[in-house]
């Protein structure tokens, strides 16, 4: 969906009020951007040679980012992606899932249980997982944000919203989360709050 | 025609060059129970293009954490060739504003009033135009300088 430019008194409560708010960061919001570790073109045509994989990376690493994009990708070329939304359960049948124009996403394959897990690779179905550590399973990409994509989103938020918050401080939160965005992202929009505040 | 009339007049072919939400009031500044109404203006290039519109009256929360949503009032109106005439938009939304919730500018959570617009054009590509308004007022939370600081991120400056 598009999101069109409105009129805004930033005096009122709205999501304008903050560029680093959840809408805007949360995954999905922001673009994956390839890089020399990722590169999605090539992700999908090993997934389209092995029918399953991991993306593997650390929390806020940009592993849901990617799986949302390449679902888009898939779901262009015609493919059914298929969520599976480990909080309200597993899927009722996962025989009835099992078609060639079927794709599974999980996001969080530690989160599932081990009869889950048995009966997932027994399916036969073709399936996608972010995971924390490596499985047994084709490994298609490993996420791990570098400090230029971090400032490339960060030029990407506060392009669309002013701010007082600067790159240092993209930076200096960037080493003291070890490169998790998402906790980067909490601390700018703790920041903007302040900075925006102030008398 | 009197000199009012002629404005009267005027003001109904606004033409404008992206699609664009009007309130009734400027600042929109609405007190529990008031009215609002709101205007859908589009420009000729996209109407003709449009397959139906939502209209919504809604709240919803912005902040660090998952989001609420809220829908208030909904109107959906498909598009006629006769509705499809630039300048000149027949969509309107009016409704009376309820009690709560109150609009919030919090620091972790934000409660948010806002008349949106979604524009579903032939093609199937939706597009999201939003207003906001705020609704009562609430003091906005303060500072609190005790907070404990972003590593080395104070101020924000180099």
């Amino acid at each position: 969906m598009t999101q069109l430019a409105t009129r805004s008194d930033v005096t009122l409560p709205s999501r304008r009020a903050n560029p680093f708010a959840t809408c805007w960061t949360r995954p999905g919001a922001l673009p994956f951007m390839d890089c020399d570790q990722v590169n999605q073109t090539e992700l999908l045509s090993r997934f389209a040679e092995v029918g399953c994989g991991q993306i593997l990376g650390p929390h806020g690493s940009g592993k849901t980012t990617l799986l949302k994009s390449i679902g888009r990708q898939l779901a262009r070329e015609g493919v059914n992606v298929v969520q599976w939304d480990l909080e309200s359960g597993e899927p009722a049948s996962l025989a009835r899932l099992t078609c060639q124009q079927n794709v599974l996403f999980i996001d969080g394959y530690e989160l599932l249980s081990l009869a889950a897990k048995i009966r997932l690779r027994l399916s036969g179905m073709r399936w996608i997982a972010t995971t924390h550590r490596r499985l047994g399973a084709p490994l298609l990409a490993t996420v791990t944000p570098s400090l230029g994509l971090a400032q490339e989103l960060f030029a990407i938020l506060t392009n669309r919203i002013s701010t007082e918050v600067q790159l240092p401080a993209l930076t200096a939160s960037y080493h003291c989360h070890d490169g998790n965005l998402r906790e980067v992202w909490f601390d700018l929009y703790d920041l903007h709050e302040r900075l925006s505040r102030r008398g | 025609m009197s000199q009012q009339d002629t404005a009267v007049a005027t003001q109904k072919h606004i033409v404008v060059s992206e699609p664009e939400l009007q309130l009734d009031r400027t600042p929109a500044f609405y007190e529990p129970g008031d009215a609002v109404r709101a205007e859908l203006l589009l420009p000729g290039s996209i109407a003709g293009s449009l397959r139906s519109i939502e209209l919504s009256l809604v709240w919803f929360t912005v902040g660090k954490g998952d989001e609420d949503l809220y829908v208030s009032q909904f109107q959906r109106h498909q598009i006629s060739p006769a509705k499809g005439k630039p300048g000149v938009s027949p969509w309107l939304l009016e409704a009376n504003l309820p009690a709560s919730p109150l609009s919030y500018n919090g620091r972790a959570v934000k409660v948010c009033w806002a008349v949106r617009a979604r524009l579903f054009d032939k093609s199937g590509k939706v597009s999201l135009i939003e207003q906001p308004l705020r609704l009562g007022e609430v003091a906005q939370a303060p500072v609190v300088e005790s907070d404990q600081q972003v590593s080395g991120t104070s101020g924000g400056h180099a």
